[in-house]
């Protein structure tokens, strides 16, 4: 008999890490199956950590006390904070990696944590006994039996590699699929669907001629991803870009013949975000140019990534095409670019805490719920992880909503809206933008991750004492003014109005061109607050009305998602609903009304029929009880 | 969305037609305080289920509006089963109009259609094989924008509204561009570019909201007084008008004591037109109780037509006359009608009525000369803005117009933004906020709507 483990996570990728790492931290025995020790934590794509939206993602990961963010601080070689001219709200940390010290690091990690096993193998199949998983069964038929089941499989399951019209069975470039899990788990009753991503070639980076290319410096100084990371001081490298010409085009077009993607060999569908250079060139044929980064690896690393090549042509194309590229003319490919198509489960099939409908304490993460991208990976991951513990231990579960983090609305999205490309995240996709920034993910989710007992004590306490000191300032602003002397050489240099009597703080700050840390110099007595403390009350001041017409949207939301449908609730039995609808409300089972309101294709009048039944629903039950009474 | 408040709304109760008498009803807990605020004479409890006769005065200035039957139904004992106040009034859109705001000064809220009989059934006053038709009523009610306009419209007020949606969606992707893709190879648009695109928006909206005014001339009809001293004219104009013997008409002044009121039709637009006592200085007390309502009247009219004579000077009874035009003329719409030019026209009549700088027309009702000029004259003074061509696709539901309303304000909100050079964010939030207003008419725009827009127009891709 072997041992049975609390949890065993299938996959060493972004999800696998978070999920293993949350599992065992929290005290549970955690088995980390994945094919290759050496291959845990691989960037299998893009050499780099957050983005736009991303980068939210992963703070907000680390403020539950996941690790993304560690890793990407500890091997980041080029960071970048991306929109800053724009306004603090989409400010998105990104980092590009040094892409073999990050897979290092996150291997020292994983098998370091106590009371983490990783075995080398595949899963593929498991053991549901009364509708729960109880083993996990590996290729060479091995059973490890387990109380619960994390599947982050990536893009291994049933993984098809395209380069030109041929293809073979791979889930990652020289690494083998996993075979016959989906087919176990589709005889179980998930429904599968076939998505496609790629990724571009990789070249030498002696082989470019930097004479042509533009220079992109990294910030100096670096910021931290993490809330634990005090300061980065890795060597930073710059990245390049070039762009195709006229000529790229013409020997990409005239590969196309030999495209799988256009000659209907790929069925599956990819991101429109994200689309090879063969789709760009095709759909916006009029655009005389696409912009490309020339991304390092690393320091000990000579490849380089073509960002914005994802290609799945023939080798000669690719290499034709690369060298019409000014900068590229000697380009020597060291990996070729390629499509891959794999498996996923609409995530229809999930609760909001990532476990499977179907099979009780099977949790589905990362790339096989549709998702594209690391931290969409390591997100999910994380929540899986957490809520399989959670589970287990009989402890409330772990659901953020919508309002709180984008970690909220990727999985909401997950669920609701109709999965027809890979997903990824947005700024855009968040409603409640203004209230989920980067810099204030620790206000937001600390406490969470502190009472499910990952977050560290001391970085909680420092996060309390932030919030402490955020009140005192807001005060402070409140009670102290500046006079027309002390006030008015500063507004003369900022080109602002002068003020004719003494005006609070509060009020001038509010003035777009006056900052905050500008007047607080000006202030004698002022205590001397950290900066993310006066950054954090600059904003909520200048934002307040903003802040307070998202704030009347959330309380909207709220008003929805607090109207809660009946787990009993039959929805033939709801008169005037759409047939779409129906079908769509009887597969999601939505919890609330608001969670109706965003499933795609349920429409919006039959929100309102919905409303109707559940008034009636609950008058019925009132009215009986007080029937029932008199 | 609001069918769940259990607050207390009020509404129309009887359809919006021509006829003596309109009721009026209020369901829900304070609609008897509310009513009561308003009545000259109380209803107690033991007016439960019985007429009452009283005044209904405005709250606020004591002003009397219109002479009512009240009656009050206890809770459950109701329509709805709660509260249930019905105001039989006149059936004036004008007077029904203010009796409405009235109650909704003091609380209540305007019935969302079919909500009363929606609360009935919540408050099992329809039984459950009922329940079914209730609810597609509710279905039918909440795509009606989109269904009626269809219907109603041709659809060319959904056209019109989805135009702006889609304009707004296209404003909206803009500034997301500029957000999640500003690290792509994209010309981002310039603020001032967004701003003169918002702008026109908003002029579009507005100059649909326009149409409003226009919108409830053709669904309500329009007031339409004429005023004169006695024996100017009137009642025969008001003949002419119509087409046919209405009013009494006799060389005797004051013939018409009272007001008399006949319908006509003019360019689609039903008018009610109202021939009143005419106007002099009198100790006849029937007659100064004629011309006391004769003003009272004036206050609801839509237009008056002011009649004098142009073959002679303006005497006492006419000066009486100019002092009721300029105590009115800014709330009402005046329309000078020069009668009797069949007798000539003579320069001292006209030159105090023009000093008036109101619209003036010179007819005479005997040869029955300058009446298309008059009909034409009417139609400006009811239709005072510039309906352009946006003539053919009107406003004529209040939801709609708060909607667009509300449109118009968080557009204004972005174009501030905009102008103090804010964040792309922060613009953003308010077109969002306009969109997911519009969507009220049209149904909802989600983030999916925006992305699908960015992805289907612009070269997205590292």
């Amino acid at each position: 008999m072997s041992t049975i483990y609390d949890i065993v996570v299938a996959g060493g990728g972004h999800a696998g890490i978070e999920a293993a790492l949350a599992a065992a931290r929290l005290g549970l025995k955690t088995a980390l199956v994945t094919l290759r020790k050496d291959t845990i934590g691989k960037m299998s794509c893009n050499p780099a950590i957050g983005g736009l939206a991303k980068g939210h993602l992963v703070r907000e990961i680390d403020a539950l006390g996941g690790e993304m963010a560690k890793i990407i601080d500890a091997t980041g070689i080029h960071f970048k904070m991306l929109n800053r001219s724009k306004g603090p709200a989409v400010w998105s940390p990104r980092a590009q990696a040094d892409r073999l010290a990050y897979m290092k690091e996150a291997q020292r990690r994983v098998l370091s944590q106590p009371g983490l096993t990783v075995i080398e193998g595949s899963v593929n199949g498991l053991v549901v006994k009364q509708g729960r998983v109880a083993a996990a069964v590996l290729e060479d038929g091995s059973v490890i039996p387990c109380r619960a089941l994390i599947l982050s499989a990536g893009t291994f399951l049933n993984g098809r590699i395209h380069i030109g019209l041929s293809n073979f069975e791979s889930g990652r470039a020289g690494e083998k699929a996993v075979k016959g899990l989906t087919e176990q788990l589709r005889a179980l009753g998930f429904e599968t669907g076939r998505l496609k991503t790629g990724t571009p070639p990789r070249i030498h980076r002696d082989s470019i001629d930097y004479s042509k290319v533009i220079e992109q410096v990294p910030d100096n100084p670096p910021t931290p991803f993490s809330f634990q990371t005090e300061k980065i001081d890795r060597p930073q490298l710059s990245c390049y870009i070039t762009y195709t010409t006229a000529e790229t085009h013409e020997y990409l077009r005239a590969g196309l013949d030999r495209s799988p993607l256009y000659t209907g060999v790929i069925k599956a569908v990819g991101p429109r975000y994200c689309p090879s250079i063969e789709d760009k060139i095709v759909r916006f044929a009029d655009k005389g140019r696409h912009q490309i980064f020339l991304e390092p690896e690393g320091f000990d690393n000579p490849e380089v990534y073509v960002n914005g090549f994802s290609t799945s042509l023939p080798e000669d194309v690719q290499l034709a095409a690369l060298r019409s590229v000014p900068g590229l003319e000697r380009a020597h490919i060291i990996r070729l670019g390629y499509a891959v198509e794999y498996d996923f489960f609409p995530s229809f099939q999930l609760k909001h805490t990532l476990e499977t409908k179907l099979v009780e304490n099977l949790y589905f993460a990362g790339q096989i719920n549709g998702t594209s991208g690391y931290e969409e990976a390591a997100a999910q991951g994380l929540i899986a992880g957490i809520n399989a513990v959670l589970k287990l231990l009989d402890r409330e579960p772990l659901v953020l909503d919508r309002s709180e983090a984008y970690i909220a609305v990727l999985i909401d999205d997950l669920i609701n809206k109709t999965i027809l490309e890979p997903y990824r995240m947005f700024t855009s996709r968040a409603e409640f933008r203004l209230l989920l920034r980067q810099d204030n993910a620790d206000l937001r989710l600390m406490e969470k991750g502190y009472r499910i007992g990952l977050l560290p004590e001391p970085v909680y306490e420092r996060m309390l004492r932030k919030r402490e000191q955020i009140r005192e300032l807001e005060r402070y602003l409140q009670d102290h003014s500046l006079s027309p002397e002390r006030f008015n050489p500063l507004a003369e240099r900022m080109g602002s109005a002068p003020i004719r009597v003494s005006t609070p703080l509060r009020q001038l700050v509010k003035r777009p061109e006056i900052r905050l840390s500008d007047l607080l110099a000006l202030m004698e007595d002022a205590a001397a607050f950290p900066r993310e403390v006066v950054a954090q009350v600059e904003f909520s001041t200048k934002y307040e009305g903003y802040l307070k017409r998202q704030q009347d949207l959330v309380e909207k939301f709220r008003r929805m998602e607090n109207r809660v449908l009946p787990e009993d609730l039959d929805y033939d039995r709801v008169p005037s609903l759409s047939a779409e609808s129906r079908e769509k409300l009887k597969q999601i089972r939505p919890r609330s009304l608001g969670q109706a309101s965003r499933i795609s294709g349920v429409r919006h009048s039959d929100i309102a029929v919905l409303m109707v039944y559940l008034e009636k629903y609950h008058r019925d039950r009132d009215y009986v009880s007080r029937e029932t009474v008199s | 969305m609001k069918y769940i408040e259990k607050d207390t709304i009020v509404a129309l109760a009887t359809p919006l037609g021509r006829g003596a008498i309109a009721v009026v009803r209020l369901s829900g807990q304070d609609s008897l305080a509310i009513v009561n605020r308003l009545l000259v004479r109380k209803i107690g409890k033991a007016d439960v289920r019985r007429a009452v006769f009283s005044d209904l005065i405005a709250a606020d200035s004591g002003e009397l509006i219109d002479q009512v039957v009240v009656t009050y139904f206890q809770a459950p004992a109701s329509y709805t089963g709660e509260d249930v106040v019905e105001i039989s009034c006149h059936c004036n859109p004008l007077i029904i109009d203010r009796i409405i705001s009235q109650a909704v000064q003091q609380g209540a809220r305007v019935a969302e259609p079919g909500e009363f009989t929606f609360r009935a059934f919540l408050n099992h006053k329809l039984d459950l094989s009922q329940a079914e038709a209730v609810a597609e009523v509710i279905d039918a009610r909440t795509s009606q924008s989109l269904k009626q306009s269809l219907h109603h419209l041709e659809g060319r007020l959904s056209e019109k509204i989805a135009a702006i949606k889609n304009e707004l969606l296209d404003c909206l992707s803009l500034l997301e561009i500029s957000l999640d893709f500003s690290e792509e190879d994209l010309e981002i648009i310039p603020p001032e570019q967004l701003r003169e695109r918002l702008t026109r928006v908003v002029n579009r909206i507005q100059s649909f909201l326009k149409t409003y005014a226009y919108g409830r001339l053709l669904e309500n009809g329009a007031r339409l007084l004429i005023i004169g001293k006695p024996n100017v004219g009137k009642s025969s104009l008001l003949n002419l008008l119509l087409g046919k013997e209405r009013a009494i008409v006799s060389d005797l002044p004051g013939t018409t004591r009272d007001y008399i009121e006949a319908g006509m039709q003019l360019d689609g637009i039903y008018i009610q037109a109202v021939d009143t006592a005419g106007v002099r200085q009198t100790r006849d007390q029937v007659e100064s109780m004629g011309i006391q309502r004769t003003l009272e009247l004036l206050k609801t009219a839509d237009v008056a037509l002011a009649m004098f004579e142009g073959h002679r000077a303006l005497d006492a009874d006419d000066q009486e006359m100019l002092r009721i035009i300029q105590a009115h003329c800014k709330e009402t719409p005046f329309v000078l009608v020069v009668n009797k030019a069949d007798l000539g026209v003579r320069e001292e009549a006209l030159e105090p009525l023009r000093a008036l700088e109101l619209p003036l027309v010179t007819l005479s009702v005997k040869e029955e000369r300058g009446l298309d000029a008059l009909k034409a004259a009417i139609r400006k003074a009811l239709i005072q803005e510039d309906v352009g061509d946006s003539e053919e696709v009107v406003i004529t539901s209040a939801r709609h117009r708060a909607v667009l309303e509300a449109v118009v304000e968080a557009l204004g909100n972005a174009l501030q933004s905009l102008q103090q050079g804010a964040p792309e964010e922060v613009v953003a939030l308010d077109v969002r906020v306009a969109l997911d207003r519009l969507g009220e008419i049209t149904g909802e725009t989600t983030p999916e709507d925006v992305l699908r827009h960015i992805f289907s127009n612009f070269c997205i891709g590292k």
